[in-house]
């Protein structure tokens, strides 16, 4: 029985690649998406519980994406870690203001990651438990 | 008219004149004060001599300081250069800085700059116009007939002059300093803007590095963390960081290159090449990827075709353009590579049938990392750079980029290079005229031996654009084996002396086997590493080069050797300008040789100032906060300035012999300096210091006992360091001073010999390091 559903979404392969056998090893499932786009179809129909978010990338960048989500009734209530090469108090900041629940600079490490998603999922879990 | 008759209206003149002259120079000085105007200015005064003196016509010369050209300045405001008649008042006046009368004694045939006049004039003043020691032209005031000048009349219209003189002083300062300003905000922008393009840079650079980086970390930890793990894919893993790598240092080498290409560091290496033969072999190397996507390139080559440019860098250019048109190019597409003639021009077109770009991007396609604010495709590799690299070699050869739409879609990218690298046909036609004459052969051959003199020089030639074929070839040389250099050419743009006729900018490199701009250029004649390379300008064209290698004393050279070279060139380039613009005056190169023969000579009296007192110059300059052109002027000046003194060499040595007479003579080689170096020096800045680096702080100095801040700072920087280097050197009948004790004697002739600011400016340069 896996853990949870995360959709994973990155236009560099290989970003998606590695989530997907971190993640998969700690026993979630992966969906990924290599843009914006495809991001928001799979959100809305495979409700994932997580969306690592990257935020430059075509078509529709992160923030645009991220926006989206939170404004669809939904998929509002998915929480979304941002994933950037952008490092800077400012995008964190925006990264913030369009709604996001954490943020993590690249490079990163895997191990990290996952840890902050089993933290976010555990308390959301709670959470639920307490309502 | 008798003379007798006219001299006695004349007297009557000058009377009338002395009583009416205050109140007519007090109108015209008013007039004066309130023109920005130089050809007004010269209107109120002629018209101010032709109510005075009945004076019938009046003309303006203007001196150009560089060139030392005149030019006839209309009412109008138009200028036409003037060629003062040979032997004529125009000459001896600027020569000699003294007006000229001429009663008309000489009759007719005497030499009154006819080509000014309409008629001839019966007699003819000329004024040199002087301010502030500097020759700002001459004022020419012309009279029917014969007349006395008596010596009201000369008082009168030197006054006159003199206020012209202000006058034309005032508005050329005004215009210097709108310049400046205009110079400084022109500056002021041009580094903000670099700044902000190359933040702008960093930060893309910064995400385009970061992204291989976060795999290579992502797959090194995650492979880590699971080395027990016997399903962990780890070949696969270390193949992904593998290739991250490999990009990685793509992206750096492209980096690196390109900033050398933007910053002219990478001179060419050219060679005559088939064209069609270096893109068939650049098209196979390319086939992997080619195959693997399944494009067909379509070559269309004109056979034959040979072009003068880099080949190295050609082959970059063609596997950027190519590569870039596969990778865009849909599975199975076409790939078109023409390469054709037109004209001068080798033409190349690349295209593809890739989705195309947005009319409004193609202009942009050549911007660094343009890619990457495009849409981006997994499939398609690259470093975002290989456009703005194909686009930094083009402009390297001095040719043209651009992108255009193909039809049904798809991008075409066109490249003209010239198929040779000539010189300008400006500075072909200006090389020609300098060839042509055998003056400035001499000139040319004399300058090489000055360098190699000022410079400590073993080697030193002179590369001169060749007239009818464009290139570079040595026109004179020292210390070079001259039968191998009959065939030794270059081509504009190649190598370290192309490069610098190519930009105009002087070079120096410390070490050219270490110098990466230079490496394989490396030629043999090198024996010592270290050389100098600066442009001969004329008329803003560079016409050649001038090359210098191994200093004798085995040191390298700095950028004091660099700056002092410069200041030597620049004034060779304006003598051979005026020689240009006075063809019909030979004396105008005879003084610039004889120039450049006393500042050769002043090596090989042990006169010539040795990089110390350059050194010391220069730092204390700097230490009391000079412009950079001042710190160099002074710098040129300190290696020239007792060129008057090789006329007194023995003299000096033995002070013995020294009666009074003697002692005025010496006295007086700082104008015999000026007198040297004349053919060679237009500035009056540098005449200034010249004239007063033997004038002391309180007065009692030679020649014109100038005293405190009359004296010109860099005249007194000189004084202070030639008293210092005269001490801790010794003279013959002097031993050598120890440091501490020559500056305890500076300290105490501050104030009295020296300025105080100085001292103390010179004591700071000297425990800085400025002293060698």
């Amino acid at each position: 029985m896996a853990k949870g559903k995360i959709l994973v979404v990155d236009d560099e392969i290989y970003i998606v690649h590695i989530l997907d056998f971190s993640l998969g090893m700690e026993g979630y499932q992966v969906l990924t998406a290599l843009d914006g786009e495809q991001a928001l179809e799979k959100a809305r129909a495979e409700h994932p519980d997580l969306i690592v978010l990257d935020i430059m990338m075509p078509k529709l960048d992160g923030y645009e994406t991220c926006k989206m989500l939170k404004a669809d009734e939904q998929t509002r209530s998915i929480p979304v870690i941002l994933l950037s090469a952008k490092g800077r108090n400012v995008d964190q900041k925006i990264g913030f203001e369009v709604g996001a629940d954490d943020y993590i600079t690249k490079p990163f490490s895997p191990r990290k990651l996952v840890e902050r998603i089993n933290a976010i999922l555990g308390q959301n879990s709670s959470q639920r438990l307490q309502a | 008219m008798k003379p007798g008759a006219g001299g006695a209206a004349q007297a009557q003149g000058e009377e009338v004149l002395a009583r009416q002259s205050l109140g007519l120079l007090a109108q015209a000085i008013l007039g004066l004060r309130s023109t920005g105007e130089p050809a007004t200015a010269c209107a109120i005064a002629g018209d101010c001599a032709r109510t005075a003196l009945g004076a019938s016509d009046y003309r303006l010369l203007r001196l150009e300081p560089r060139s030392g050209a005149l030019r006839r300045l209309d009412p109008t405001g138009e200028e036409a250069r003037y060629l003062p008649e040979p032997g004529g008042p125009a000459e001896w006046a600027m020569r000699h800085e003294q007006p000229v009368f001429d009663e008309g004694q000489g009759g007719a045939s005497a030499s009154r700059e006819a080509a000014l006049w309409d008629g001839a004039p019966g007699a003819l003043a000329t004024v040199p116009l002087v301010s502030n020691g500097a020759a700002l032209g001459l004022m020419l005031v012309s009279f029917a007939s014969p007349r006395a000048f008596g010596s009201v009349t000369r008082t009168f219209l030197q006054t006159l002059g003199d206020a012209l003189a202000l006058a034309l002083e005032r508005t050329q300062l005004r215009r210097e300093l709108e310049e400046e300003r205009k110079s400084v905000q022109a500056l002021k922008k041009q580094r903000s803007d670099g700044e902000q393009a190359s933040s702008t840079l960093m930060s893309v650079v910064a995400h385009e590095i970061r992204s291989p980086l976060t795999a290579i970390k992502a797959y090194t930890e995650a492979m880590l963390d699971h080395l027990s793990d016997p399903h962990a894919p780890r070949e696969r893993f270390l193949s992904i960081i593998n290739s991250e790598c490999d990009r990685l240092a793509r992206l750096v080498s492209d980096v690196l290159d390109l900033s050398r290409l933007e910053a002219g560091q990478r001179p060419l290496r050219l060679a005559r090449f088939d064209i069609e033969r270096l893109v068939t072999e650049m098209l196979e190397g390319l086939l992997p990827s080619v195959m693997e996507r399944k494009i067909t390139l379509r070559p269309q080559l004109e056979p034959g075709l040979v072009v003068e440019a880099d080949p190295d860098l050609v082959r970059r250019l063609l596997i950027n353009l190519v590569g870039n048109a596969v990778k865009y190019s849909p599975l199975g597409g076409t790939v078109r590579i023409v390469t054709r003639v037109s004209g001068d021009e080798f033409l190349c077109e690349i295209e593809d049938q890739g989705p195309g770009i947005p009319p409004e991007d193609l202009p942009h396609v050549f911007e660094r990392f343009y890619r990457a604010r495009r849409q981006r495709d997994e499939e398609v590799e690259g470093t975002g750079l290989g456009l703005a690299i194909a686009h930094g070699i083009v402009e390297l050869h001095g040719g043209r980029i651009w992108a255009q739409s193909a039809e049904p879609h798809g991008t075409r990218l066109c490249v003209a290079l010239p198929s040779r690298q000539l010189a300008a046909p400006r500075a072909r036609r200006t090389a020609r005229r300098i060839w042509g004459r055998g003056d400035l052969r001499e000139l040319c051959q004399g300058t090489v031996n000055m360098v190699a003199a000022a410079m400590d020089a073993e080697i030193v030639s002179l590369m001169l654009v060749d007239p009818d074929h464009g290139d570079l070839f040595i026109a004179a040389w020292r210390g070079l084996d001259g039968e191998k250099l009959q065939g030794r050419r270059t081509a504009v743009r190649a190598g370290v002396a192309g490069s610098v006729a190519a930009w105009g900018r002087p070079l120096l490199v410390n070490d050219i086997e270490t110098d990466r701009r230079f490496s394989r250029l490396n030629h043999p004649q090198y024996t010592t590493k270290s050389l100098l390379c600066v442009p001969l300008c004329v008329e803003g064209e560079v016409v050649g080069v001038i090359n210098v290698n191994n200093k004798i004393s085995g040191q390298s050279f700095d950028d004091d050797d660099l700056a002092v070279l410069t200041a030597l060139v620049e004034r060779v380039g304006s003598a051979v300008e005026r020689a240009i613009a006075h063809p019909d005056s030979p004396r105008v190169v005879d003084e610039a040789l004889e120039a450049v023969r006393a500042v050769t000579q002043l090596r090989r009296d042990g006169l010539l100032s040795g990089r110390n007192r350059i050194h010391l110059v220069r730092a204390t300059a700097r230490q009391l906060g000079m412009s950079e052109a001042g710190i160099d002027l002074v710098g040129y000046v300190a290696s020239i300035h007792d060129l008057g003194m090789t006329r007194f060499q023995e003299a000096v040595n033995h002070p013995g012999k020294l009666d009074s007479e003697k002692r005025q003579e010496i006295e007086r080689h700082p104008e015999t300096t000026l007198e040297l170096i004349r053919g060679l020096e237009y500035a009056s800045a540098v005449r200034d210091v010249i004239l007063a680096h033997h004038e002391h702080w309180d007065g009692t100095g030679y020649p014109r006992g100038l005293s405190g801040g009359d004296i010109p700072l860099g005249a007194r920087i000189l004084a202070v360091v030639d008293a210092y280097e005269s001490m801790t050197h010794g003279r013959p009948y002097r031993p050598p001073l120890p440091q501490a004790q020559a500056i305890g004697e500076l300290r105490r002739e501050a104030g009295r010999h020296f300025d105080p600011e100085v001292v103390d400016a010179f004591q700071l340069a000297l425990g800085g390091g400025g002293g060698r």
